[in-house]
């Protein structure tokens, strides 16, 4: 708002200068690698270097110009960032499997589409706080849509994706995107009453059920959703996201016990009922016992040896063995850096995600309206757990679940989410630094 | 409004949730630390053994040859169809191509593919001994049949037929029980040949050669990403037995012949025909202990086991009633009646109970019990010679040719009655000495050890197995049975041969031998196998001169046991000594053993036959022998003439 403040005239903010700078070494990074990984792997720079740089300056540029057109006063860290890590997952899918390249490539483009597509649609983000039912319902609805009998489609014995005319799509990677948006919206709305009691009972004030009725049934059922598609992972996302925004909402720590209650018995029931739960808790604890079993040990401890193989300074692009990894491209993407970029690479890549989850909450902090602020903190969570999820999981620290490294992974629909995602934050961003004047200028323009 | 963004407790709380998410970043790092740089060599030695799988290939397996190289068991090629995996899963219409072309089941070929014994990365195998007409079609239609090949691998062929099956063993698939942890060191696999009995087994080591060993660097997938041959296959070295083959050949017709004409001789007792359903002949050098044939009959044809034996002809030799599996040389657990007496006349005469020049005066039984004996009546405590004939004055040498039991009977008494002097088993020992008792130590496996009855055995096996054995005590009339073979005395027919190949060579009890030398393809000696002395046995030359003329006097004197089985035979240039046996079995016909040796002046051969529910050791063990002597010394050879002297 300095900034803003020290611009009266409105000129294009500094911001956006420092963005396109970012960017630039964005590109320079991964182009290097890119020529890295092929000197590593074949001996020669790659045949496609020139259009291959040609193709990622062209999509960050339009990003980049997109921005400057409709959110110019957004943080200028995000989109750079997104762009270095999209460019690194880039560069390991195609130094593993060139056809997903291509297709990675494709997605790649679809997802800044949708990025600028979000930002166009979405000019101010308290819009979004008026559809809050029907952003419940196309949560729900597309985490059911998996569930339908032609379209929805077992991989991994995890039922997360639909098929359509033979591209897969996992719609639960959107639904993420818009119950944060309903649950942001919902607790704004009902903030107070879910602050304080409204019923005594004896000395004490208690929730009264039917104005949390609506945010548990939400919770439950798309809490039963993942159980039944066996998705472990986002299960244990939404859950941490749905008690950490209720927590940051209504500063209740009851809450957090609350929480702490409902994922022991959800854990436990889990555990007791899906088999699917028990494997993945049993190869967690007993990875060597279980390395021949299909579904077993194998994938965490080839992970495992990648890393190891690694060491500190790694490999080197191109130079170590990440093909031995099941899921090298997907799921198991960062054993394969670690392995070939070493300690240092895997930890600038945990300082990338970092930077961009501590933006985002830098953003929640700076927002003066609830619900950007609820907003904000949701979206920045659903990047921290997600990443803490699958890291931990790659490295043994928790059970493994299937999901995917935002932005990192190979994956059409999780490219595309974490852009809207990505769009969301930085209009968030764009809304609380706009200098009244301008905001009011643009205001007179709608009007 | 809402208490969210009111004051600063909003902030705390993003900066709270700040904090937390920070730390979960940095538990990552640490872990990462852990894992790559903490934990790393422990992991790389890990990925080591992990990452490269071994493939091996059997190396063609030794040769097995007679003393002469004559080649008993050889190596020939056959051909296996193999499918990869990979195609098998991706193309089963090419596995019911396959069906059609080898003529067997869709089912059977798919259970095969699944066999779990075959490496992941190696073609599993099909059809082995496939039709070179079918070879041919598969590589002109190579098209239709992606991922199937045709393989040329050595499997085992037998020059000779069944010839010495019982020797030279079978070779078949390693069962889990052998594939030990010592095995697996040895680098055997789940689908591995190996020799299972006879000198296969004994000699796996020396015949099974090495293994080619290639490195595969395989992917998360098993994908072969590189291969590396670490070591070539190396043919298995080759096994001279002391096996003459021609020899062996002869045996084996002898008592084939020998068991076909005892089944159309009668049993004055039960006045049926002798069942005559196997038996043994076994031939040795006493001189050294070589043996140079063992036959067991019936037998087997180990060209059922090449390329997998089918569980259905597996299973008809394991119920066969004859155990045509089993070396009855090694195995079989006979009662040798009276070529026992050599045994008893040993002790008698170390001990001091007879001397050669004593006579004892036979009346055709020994009275053990209270009650009055008679020559011509069955009395109970009374043990009778057989056919209740009394051989009147007998020395040693005479009571062997014509078998006195009454003789050694007396021997046995003595044995127990004057226990305090000969200890309670004196006989016993003597027994044992000469090797009976225990296994001989022949290289061959699962050799039999037989069992000389004695005091403490009785007692103990009462002591165990009561309702069994209902009696604890040892008596008078339990050493009188021992003296002639009977009882519960059982031995090998091997045993028996190479206690009479002591007594040939004068005392020197050797470990019999089997197998000359081990060489490599080249014919250049890697191991000689010397011959194996165990121990010695008291036999002074005077009673070895008396018992001699008793058992030369069995083939060659008139009324020697076994004369009529060798009329004829040139006994001057060719001496033979010997003893017939008739040994009686509880519920069935008598076994008929002859054991002997020749020449008698200087020994070079055991020859002894052992033939199950045969009848008299005159009539059907010895013109057994007797042919055999005659191919041994280079005489025609004429057809087994059963006897019906009807002599023990």
């Amino acid at each position: 708002m300095a900034i803003a403040a020290a611009n009266p005239t409105y000129r294009l903010p500094a911001r956006r200068r420092t963005e396109l700078g970012l960017i630039v070494l964005a590109v320079m990074l991964t182009g290097g690698l890119y020529m890295l990984a092929s000197l590593g792997k074949a001996g020669s720079l790659p045949a496609n270097i020139g259009p291959f740089l040609g193709i990622i300056c062209a999509l960050l540029l339009v990003a980049h110009l997109g921005m400057r057109k409709l959110a110019p006063y957004a943080d200028p860290i995000l989109l750079p960032t997104a762009a270095l890590l999209n460019g690194v997952g880039y560069v390991f899918i195609a130094r593993l499997d060139h056809h997903l390249a291509g297709l990675q490539a494709l997605w790649t483009a679809i997802g800044i589409g949708a990025f600028l597509l979000t930002l166009f649609l979405v000019r101010h983000a308290r819009d979004l706080e008026r559809y809050r039912y029907i952003f419940a319902l196309l949560g729900i609805g597309l985490l059911l849509m998996p569930l339908l009998p032609v379209v929805g489609t077992n991989i991994n014995g995890a039922r997360l994706w639909i098929r359509l005319g033979g591209v897969t799509f996992q719609p639960g990677e959107l639904a993420k995107i818009a119950l944060a948006i309903f649950f942001a919206s919902y607790m704004v709305e009902r903030g107070e009453l879910l602050a304080k009691g409204t019923l005594r009972i004896g000395r004490f004030m208690v929730l009264d059920p039917k104005y949390i009725a609506p945010v548990l049934v939400a919770w439950g059922l798309s809490l039963m959703i993942f159980l039944f598609e066996n998705d472990l992972g986002s299960s244990f996302l939404f859950f941490a996201l749905f008690i950490g925004m209720l927590w940051v909402s209504t500063g209740r720590h009851a809450y957090l016990g609350l929480g702490a209650v409902l994922f022991t018995v959800g854990a436990t029931f889990a555990l007791k009922v899906i088999g699917h739960a028990q494997s993945r808790i049993h190869s967690w604890l007993n990875p060597w016992t279980l390395y021949d079993t299909p579904g077993g040990g194998y994938q965490t401890i080839q992970g495992w040896f990648a890393m190891a193989a690694g060491g500190v300074f790694g490999d080197g692009p191109g130079r170590g063995s990440p093909q031995r990894i099941p899921a090298a491209a997907t799921d198991f993407i960062f054993a394969a850096i670690s392995e070939e970029l070493g300690l240092l690479g895997g930890a600038a890549i945990l300082a990338a995600y970092m930077l961009m989850v501590g933006t985002g909450l830098r953003i929640a902090v700076r927002c003066e309206r609830d619900f950007e602020k609820l907003l904000a903190t949701g979206l920045s969570l659903i990047l921290a757990v997600q990443t803490f999820v699958i890291i931990g999981g790659v490295t043994r620290l928790i059970p493994l679940t299937g999901v995917t490294l935002p932005f990192i992974s190979y994956g059409g629909s999780s490219l595309i989410a974490n852009y809207i995602l990505l769009a969301l934050l930085l209009r968030i961003s764009n809304d609380s630094a706009t200098p009244v004047a301008a905001a009011a200028t643009d205001m007179t323009v709608l009007s | 409004m809402s208490t969210y963004s009111e004051g600063p407790s909003a902030q705390v709380r993003l900066t709270v949730l700040a904090v937390v998410i920070v730390c979960l970043f940095a538990s990552l790092f640490a872990r990462l630390w852990f894992l790559q740089v903490i934990n790393e060599p422990k992991a790389q030695a890990a990925a080591q053994n992990n990452s490269v799988r071994l493939v091996y290939t059997p190396a063609a397996r030794g040769r097995i040859l007679d003393r002469n190289g004559k080649v008993l068991v050889d190596n020939t090629v056959s051909e296996v169809v193999t499918i990869s995996r990979v195609t098998a899963k991706a193309e089963p219409e090419v596995i019911s191509r396959l069906a059609l072309l080898l003529n067997v089941s869709n089912d059977d070929l798919l259970q095969k593919v699944k066999d779990p014994r075959y490496s992941p990365y190696v073609p599993v195998p099909l059809a082995v001994n496939v039709q070179p007409a079918v070879v041919v079609y598969l590589r002109e239609h190579q098209s239709e049949f992606p991922g199937v090949e045709a393989q040329a691998v050595a499997v085992r062929s037998y020059p000779y037929g069944t010839v010495a099956a019982n020797i030279l063993g079978y070779v078949s698939q390693i069962s889990g029980q052998e594939l030990t942890a010592n095995r697996k060191r040895q680098g055997y696999q789940a689908d591995d040949q190996i020799g299972k009995t006879g000198a296969e087994s004994a000699y796996e080591d020396a015949l099974r050669g090495r293994p080619g060993v290639t490195k595969l660097q395989v992917d998360s997938k098993g994908r072969v990403l590189d291969r590396a041959v670490a070591q070539a296959p190396v043919q298995g070295h080759d096994v001279w037995l002391s096996i003459d083959v021609n020899v062996q050949k002869l045996a084996e017709e002898s008592l084939a012949q020998g068991l076909a004409a005892a089944k159309f001789n009668i049993d004055k007792g039960t006045g049926k025909n002798y069942p005559a359903p196997g038996g043994a002949v076994v031939v040795l050098n006493p001189q050294n202990g070589e043996v140079v044939a063992l036959v067991s009959n019936p037998t087997y044809n180990p060209q059922d086991f090449v390329g997998g034996i089918s569980q259905a002809k597996f299973a008809q030799y394991l119920n066969d009633p004859g155990h045509p599996l089993n070396d009855r040389t090694i195995q079989g657990l006979y009662a040798p009646g009276s070529t026992f007496k050599l045994v008893t006349a040993v002790a008698g005469l170390q001990t001091g109970i007879i001397n050669p020049a004593q006579y004892f005066n036979d009346r055709g039984y020994l009275q053990v019990g209270k009650l009055t004996c008679s020559a011509r009546f069955q009395v109970a405590g009374c043990f009778t010679n057989d056919n209740h004939q009394a051989y009147g004055q007998v020395n040693l040498s005479r009571a062997i040719t014509v078998s006195s039991d009454a003789y050694f009977y007396q021997i046995g008494a003595t044995f127990w009655n004057d226990r305090s002097k000969y200890g309670v088993d004196g006989l016993q020992n003597v027994a044992r000495q000469l090797g009976f008792a225990s296994t001989t130590g022949i290289p061959l496996p699962n050799e039999a050890a037989g069992r000389i009855p004695d005091p403490a055995s009785r007692a103990k096996e009462h002591a165990q197995y009561p309702k069994v054995y209902t009696e604890g005590n040892w008596f008078t009339g339990d050493s009188v049975n021992t003296s002639i073979g009977q009882g519960e005395v059982a031995v090998t027919p091997l045993q028996l041969a190479n206690a009479y190949a002591t007594f040939a060579n004068g005392g020197t009890v050797w470990t019999p031998q089997i197998a000359l030398k081990i060489t490599d393809q080249q014919g250049k000696v890697l191991q000689p196998l010397s011959p194996i002395g165990r121990g010695h046995v008291d036999i002074q030359p005077a009673w070895r001169d008396a018992m001699m003329a008793g058992f030369q006097g069995v083939a060659a004197s008139g009324d020697g046991t076994a004369h009529s089985a060798f009329s004829g035979f040139p006994m001057t240039q060719y001496p033979v000594a010997g003893k017939t046996g008739t040994a009686q079995v509880q519920g069935k016909a008598p076994t008929s053993l002859f054991v002997s040796f020749a020449p008698a002046n200087n020994p070079q051969y055991v020859v002894e036959a052992v033939m199950e529910e045969s009848g008299y050791g005159a009539d059907a063990a010895a013109p057994v022998v007797r042919r055999v002597y005659d191919g041994l010394f280079n005489l025609t050879p004429g057809q087994v003439v059963i006897g019906l002297g009807g002599k023990d």
